[in-house]
């Protein structure tokens, strides 16, 4: 065989490999620019929530809570505007509702509970039958049983409801008000840990039991969806189960190639402030920390030194105090 | 004369391989480079609008340049989005009673009004006075599209004898606003 015919025939036999092989990694290259699209859309989505919800709660200052309900409203109202003008979909129900259906679970993290904002399936007055997005009822923050007689439903700052199991009581406080019936309570750092446990198994247990009923919706209406649990980092959930926010889980955009596409979004408002910065004066001086620090726990609170509060750093300042040489605040 | 037609076959997969194929492939890297640009482009200055709350005819003309700078022309459209709360009142037998709630409107206010706004006519644009101005919470979104084809396309297209219309640059960037620094 002559030398080009060997080379037509070697063309032959390799360029449709090529072509194929050429095809498929463009296939996945789209794929991936679909699915950082998505995600970029989807935690846009979240944090413009976010930045609605911190900015209703901006005026209330330390120890006043927001209008929860109206907030949470706003929230996802905002949440799927922003999607449907990022998906250039606003004001065609068609694609509105195939959009809502790719994010079938919201989870609205609110001070002493939270809501989940999802699908849901009932009929009307005219009995028809109609799934869309419907709150359901707002759930709190209980931890497990301590000391076998006290349940503690905790809020996302240092309050604490424990109820007294043997004599029927539902006291309220801070945690340190509690530290002599739970010693877990002495610490901070164990009611931390106490803390954001309850708070993540709350909501996943509550998350847990939605996809049961989401699943078996769709089982019945012959819906070929099926919503699983989404794998969340460890870091995300104490950035998330931190503070007032939203949680959005989304799943079933279109992609071109591989697995289904799936993604979960925080964003924070940021509205809780936790650790307000407390004066005090110490040996004739004025001095500012948090209300964490140990010198302050254990020295100034016990002998109330002029103890005074403050929002910032900068307030304090002011005011002529100086940071706290233990917590340098 | 059946030597000849496979010579002609030859020569054709020749010039297929040897030239088409290559130039096919570093266009389209250059497509994809494009893409990218026009990406990082378009969010850096619809961000940069979102954490001021205002577009200044540079920052537009800074945004245009550096896109225009991929060597394809682009499309661009600017879509403002206004958001109002107005309150609910039900009209029964000429008298408005408040329902007590409120709703959220949207208008999408058109591009021209923006670009009027930036660059008026007869005008020296400038900074301050011409800039356009947003509110918190209203909607701001960039999209941009290559016009007519990139090379990549035309080549492809004379290879597969077909005629591609769908843009292969789109990005659409933007959400809400989050600031009023002016």
């Amino acid at each position: 065989m002559k030398l080009t015919s060997l080379a037509v025939l070697f063309t032959v036999i390799v360029f449709p490999f090529l072509t194929l092989t050429r095809n498929q990694m463009k296939m996945i290259k789209e794929d991936a620019r679909l699915r950082a699209y998505y995600d970029s859309v989807i935690d846009n989505a979240v944090q413009d929530a976010a930045f609605v919800i911190s900015r209703s709660v901006k005026d209330f200052s330390y120890g006043r809570k927001g209008d929860a309900l109206a907030v949470k409203d706003l929230a996802v109202q905002t949440f799927f505007d922003s999607l449907y003008y990022a998906f250039n979909v606003y004001g065609n129900p068609a694609s509105m509702a195939r959009v809502r259906a790719c994010v079938p679970v919201l989870i609205f993290i609110g001070e002493d509970g939270f809501y989940l904002y999802a699908i849901n399936s009932y009929s009307d007055e005219d009995n028809n039958t109609v799934m869309e997005h419907c709150w359901f009822p707002k759930k709190h923050y209980i931890g497990e049983l301590l000391q076998d007689r006290y349940s503690v439903r905790y809020t996302l700052g240092d309050q604490v409801y424990v109820y007294d199991r043997t004599n029927s009581e539902l006291t309220k406080g801070e945690y340190t008000d509690f530290k002599d019936k739970i010693p877990f309570f002495a610490d901070r750092d164990n009611f931390e840990i106490l803390r954001d446990s309850a708070v993540r198994q709350s909501v996943e247990k509550e998350f847990a039991l939605y996809i049961e009923k989401y699943n078996s919706l769709c089982h019945k209406s012959s819906f070929a969806l099926e919503l699983q649990f989404p794998a969340v980092d460890e870091e995300d959930w104490k950035r998330t189960l931190s503070d007032v926010g939203l949680l959005a889980f989304a799943q079933g955009f279109p992609v071109l190639h591989g697995q289904k596409y799936e993604h979960y979004a925080l964003g924070c408002a940021r509205v809780i402030r936790k650790a307000p910065i407390v004066g005090y004066k110490y040996a004739g001086q004025l001095y500012y920390c948090r209300t964490g620090c140990e010198f302050y726990r254990d020295t100034v609170r016990e002998n109330t030194w002029d103890i005074i509060y403050f929002n910032a750093p900068e307030e304090a300042a002011q005011k002529g105090y100086f940071p706290c040489t233990y917590c340098r605040p | 004369m059946e030597n000849l037609w496979w010579k002609v076959f030859a020569l054709l997969l020749c010039a297929l391989l040897l030239f088409l194929a290559p130039l096919l492939n570093i266009l389209e890297r250059q497509d994809d480079i494009a893409y990218n640009v026009v990406l990082a482009e378009c969010n850096r200055f619809v961000d940069a609008c979102r954490d001021t709350g205002y577009i200044t005819p540079n920052m537009y003309r800074e945004f245009v340049d550096r896109i225009n700078s991929t060597g394809n022309t682009y499309e661009i459209r600017l879509i403002h989005i206004d958001r109002a709360v107005v309150p609910v009142y039900i009209q029964t037998g000429g008298e408005l009673t408040f329902t007590g709630e409120y709703e959220v409107t949207h208008i999408t206010i058109d591009e021209n009004v923006i670009l009027d706004t930036l660059f008026p006519e007869g005008n020296a644009s400038d900074d301050e006075t011409n800039r356009y101005e947003l509110k918190m919470g209203d909607f701001l979104f960039v999209e941009v599209k290559n016009r007519g084809k990139t090379m990549t396309t035309a080549i492809r297209d004379m290879i597969l004898f077909s005629d591609t219309r769908t843009p292969s640059i789109f990005v659409r960037a933007g959400g809400m606003v989050r600031n009023e620094a002016y």
